[in-house]
């Protein structure tokens, strides 16, 4: 996917900050766009780089960043804190590397590669033993630590200078050190991980120790051109841990040994992993202040981090001088495109991150190749990369019906390639689900999974009508080649339930021919049974005591409960299952239960609902078999959602019948009800192949 | 004997964005119908209502491959729409468009045209007075509110100090004031219907165009810069009075 001649990427009269050149040592960086280190899982199970790692890092420096750090690489079997971090220190590393550098360097762009030493701290699959400077685990940890001897001690340094050797051979133009939220310099540096009494601990200076020796070993073993940085861990934000003081305290000494050319801003840690990848509830811009001191006390040039998406405040950090480059991750992840969009004046079409951190982190701290919500083709750029999308050569007339995620997803790649596109939505407005969603607490921000596929569709010339409910017969009026039904889900409440009066009853059908059963459960049509559509839409429920059943684990469930309370209502959460929630993200699992905490919420894992009455709920332990009455005013139960499918069997039978060349395809929750990340990926599939 | 409602609809580009080369919007994206006037159409279709046998003819002047843009007013119930182009009018300014589409109403001989308030590429908001003017008819604009009983129409008008009422005879021009009514949004079968009905493209031979206008050059709007941060060292306030003296502020 290479191109011939590098594009410039600088020079913006919109963004002129953003996009001027910057000089890190002997490196020359076309803008201040810097795509941050992180795990991306794409290494085999061996360290080995692949294919995809490449083309990750390539679709990158194609749409236009100025510097990536090519992240999470180990210096030593001992320090490679998943098997899928790069093997740096393993010259079989090389060559696959080399191809990275390459490809990104054709585009114009410069990659430095951050090296990391796990030490303490480790995901899914650990080496034996993790070295750390004292025995004890990392607290959020179950596994302990072997305190290194001084055998060990050189071998760490020895595997940081193995590792730049085979780095400055592949290619790269710096090597950033890690002494951030995760990994050996930090323990060392750290107080309270650090309890030695020998030359590596006891006073700051000595705490410093190891971390400069492997400063000073990667330098010594790289061209002099090469640049050197530190990630730099400013905040721990642990009651135990460093706060600000200490973090530049630590960049002061680093900064004093004249080794390093410049620092990448990082804060949290293990114990607070919320704070190192924040999702939607922090605040964005949040760390600022953070970069700003370090900005303040240093000379070299600074990278700023932390829930930075949004190209203005980009823009302005830079202005006013907190930072001299500004360093994304989510957001390149999820349009690697920005930069060039930025330059090209089309900010408008850049595809925000929503800081769900469900396809990215969630997804890594499992040790699976990474992904994205809003960027279907994240971590899989081979197979989906937008760079691949090809002109239908025979343009088709596509009639797509439901205006959600699904359904403007398929219109938005179809209408890119070329095929004639109407879109049919029976609401006044787009958005389907995700409009339901972003009202939940903390979730704004989803919202611009909606924002982005509208503004693309609308731009695309796809023809739009809402308000419009589509009839089977009308369809075929419209003489399409394609038809795509995303008409979506509903609650599966009982037909007599009144959420039929505002949503008819789907799935009859289906029902019928015995490919669907509604739910079970006595007592769900009553009236104090209400579905989260309606809860989220506005209806207000009367009294004071909800319960709400959670046998989805996800958002609908864990959110609909924090609108409830947050509305006023004492809120019952019941599971099946031993957590609830227990699908949600980590660092979303942890800011939500820290929220149920100080709120009207109550937890009851292991309970399921056995049957609804009027202001009362029979509940059962799901372990003893145990039931206990419960009285509540009103009762929301979130279950799976049935499929909305009645418009596609019926057009089915009618193709059917009439022997109609029309080819039918159903996406989206209309076929089965689905996280959002799987149905954007499902509707690009489907979009590429007609 | 109905009356003939002509609405002016525009298809405008669904970016908006300055070509740096000729000053003028880039047109190479795909175009829309106004947002605004579908509040025209939704007028003139409640005005169809009150005289029966009349019909709604939708007009636009715009290249061809914009003609599309009507497709939105045929659902919506207009009867048939007519577009005017010619090579002559690209990038035309004022003078032009409106030669251009009085003359295209002329051709449909109506009793009444409706205007939206604005287009939401060039903001102009003063076609409705060229057009009326080209054509002698009175002109009723800023309506908020309208009646028609035989051949006048009354006309609520919202003006700075509040609200006017005025009464012209028909032939005129009706210009709204904002989104004044809720535009329908066409079932499934208007949007059907709507795709079988006609859209005229006509080109024109003679384009009575008189160019008044030209693009000299286009600046982008100013950059923010950094602001100045005064450190307080007890003399802040004196530091402030001077920055505000010197700009003649104080």
């Amino acid at each position: 996917m290479s191109m011939a001649t590098p594009p410039a990427i600088s020079g913006s009269t919109e963004f002129p900050h953003l996009f001027s050149p910057l000089r890190v040592r002997g490196v020359e960086l076309r803008n201040r766009l810097v795509f941050q280190p992180h795990f991306n899982g794409l290494a085999d199970v061996h360290g080995m780089p692949t294919a995809d790692s490449t083309a990750y890092l390539e679709e990158r420096a194609w749409g236009g960043a100025g510097l990536l750090v090519d992240g999470s690489m180990a210096t030593m079997y001992e320090g490679q804190m998943s098997r899928k971090y790069v093997a740096a220190w393993d010259e079989r590393s090389v060559e696959q590397n080399r191809r990275t550098t390459d490809a990104v360097h054709s585009h114009g762009a410069s990659i430095f590669a951050q090296l990391n030493h796990g030490g303490h701290t480790s995901l899914e699959t650990p080496p034996p033993v993790l070295w750390a400077p004292t025995q004890m685990p990392e607290p959020s940890s179950v596994h302990t630590t072997k305190a290194m001897d001084a055998t060990d001690l050189r071998r760490a340094v020895e595997g940081f200078a193995a590792s730049a050797r085979n780095l400055a051979n592949a290619g790269y133009d710096g090597v950033e050190l890690k002494i951030a939220h995760d990994g050996l310099l930090r323990s060392f540096a750290s107080p309270f991980f650090n309890r030695r009494r020998d030359a590596y601990g006891g006073s700051f200076e000595n705490r410093m120790r190891l971390p400069l020796e492997c400063v000073a070993a990667v330098r010594e073993n790289m061209p002099d051109e090469m640049a050197l940085g530190i990630r730099i861990c400013l905040h721990e934000y642990t009651p135990f841990g460093y706060e600000l003081d200490y973090g530049l305290r630590i960049a002061e000494h680093l900064e004093a040994s004249g080794l390093v050319d410049y620092f990448n801003c990082d804060a949290g840690s293990f114990s607070s992993f919320w704070m190192e990848i924040p999702p939607a509830a922090v605040a964005q811009g949040f760390f600022r202040p953070l970069n700003q001191a370090l900005k303040a006390q240093s000379d070299l040039p600074v990278v700023a981090f932390g829930r930075i998406k949004d190209a203005g405040l980009a823009e302005h950090m830079l202005a006013n001088a907190e930072a001299d480059l500004i360093g994304m991750a989510r957001q390149l992840i999820a349009d690697p495109e920005t930069p060039r969009k930025l330059l090209e004046g089309r900010a408008n079409e850049v595809r925000a991150c929503i800081a769900c951190n469900d396809g990215c982190l969630h997804a890594v701290a499992q040790e699976k190749p990474i992904r994205c919500v809003q960027n279907p083709a994240a971590g899989q750029e081979l197979l989906y990369s937008e760079r691949l999308l090809v002109r239908a050569s025979d343009p088709r007339s596509v009639v797509v019906v439901g205006g959600g995620p699904a359904g403007l997803k398929v219109a938005e790649i179809a209408a890119r390639r070329g095929h004639r596109v109407s879109l049919f939505e029976r609401d006044t407005h787009l958005g389907g689900q995700v409009k339901l969603g972003s009202r939940q607490p903390h979730h704004e921000e989803f919202a611009e999974v909606v924002h982005y596929l509208e503004a693309a569709v609308r731009r695309l010339g796809v023809e739009v009508w809402t308000g419009s409910e589509v009839d089977a017969e009308g369809v075929l009026d419209l003489e399409p080649d394609v038809v795509v039904i995303a008409t979506g889900s509903q609650p599966n409440l009982p037909v007599s339930h009144r959420q039929s009066s505002t949503d008819p009853d789907a799935g009859a059908i289906a029902r019928e021919r015995g490919l669907a059963i509604g739910p079970e459960t006595p007592g769900l049509e009553l009236p104090c049974v209400y579905s989260t559509d309606e809860v989220l839409a506005g209806v207000a429920l009367p009294g004071t005591d909800v319960l709400l059943v959670d046998e989805q684990g996800h958002w609908e469930a864990a959110g609909t409960a924090e609108f409830l309370a947050a509305a006023g209502h004492r809120v019952t959460v019941v599971t099946t299952r031993a957590t609830i929630a227990s699908e949600l993200e980590g660092t979303n699992h942890a800011m939500f239960m820290q929220r149920v905490g100080k709120s009207q919420i109550t937890l009851r894992p292991h309970t399921g609902l056995r049957a609804v009455e009027p202001g009362r709920a029979l509940l059962v332990d799901a372990v003893t078999g145990e039931e206990s009455w419960l009285v509540v005013d009103a009762v929301v139960p979130v279950s799976w959602r049935r499929s909305r499918d009645d418009l596609y069997y019926r057009l089915h039978d009618l193709l059917l019948e009439s022997g109609s060349p029309i080819q039918l395809e159903r996406v989206g929750d209309a076929a089965a009800a689905r996280l959002v990340q799987t149905v954007l990926l499902e509707a690009h599939q489907m979009a590429t192949a007609l | 004997m109905g009356l003939t409602i002509a609405v002016c609809i525009k298809p405008v580009p669904v970016t908006t964005r300055l070509d740096p080369h000729t000053g003028r919007l880039d047109r190479s994206v795909a175009h829309r119908m106004n947002s605004v006037d579908e509040n025209a159409v939704e007028a003139a279709l409640t005005l169809r209502e009150s005289v029966p046998d009349s019909e709604v003819v939708a007009v636009s002047v715009a290249p061809a491959e914009f003609s599309e843009s009507l497709r939105p007013a045929l659902a919506m119930g207009a009867d048939r729409a007519i577009n005017v182009s010619a090579p002559e009018l690209e990038g035309a300014d004022l003078l032009g468009v409106s030669a251009a589409l009085a003359t295209a109403l002329s051709g449909i001989h109506p009793d009444l045209v409706v205007f939206g308030a604005w287009s939401s590429d060039g903001y102009g908001a003063m076609l409705w007075a060229a057009v009326g003017e080209r054509l002698g008819f009175a002109v009723a604009s800023r309506a908020v509110d309208f009646m028609l009983e035989a051949d006048r129409l009354t006309v609520t008008r919202q003006i700075e100090e509040g609200t006017q009422v005025v009464e012209v005879v028909l032939p005129a021009v009706l210009a709204l004031s904002g989104e004044v009514n809720t535009p329908r949004y066409p079932s499934f079968k208007d949007v059907i219907a709507g795709k079988r009905k006609p859209i005229e493209n006509l080109t024109m031979t003679e384009c009575p165009v008189t160019a008044g206008t030209t693009v000299l050059s286009i600046d982008p709007a100013p950059l923010r810069t950094r602001g100045i941060v005064i450190q307080d060292d007890g003399r802040a306030h004196e530091q402030l009075i001077d920055f505000l003296a010197l700009r003649g502020i104080v």
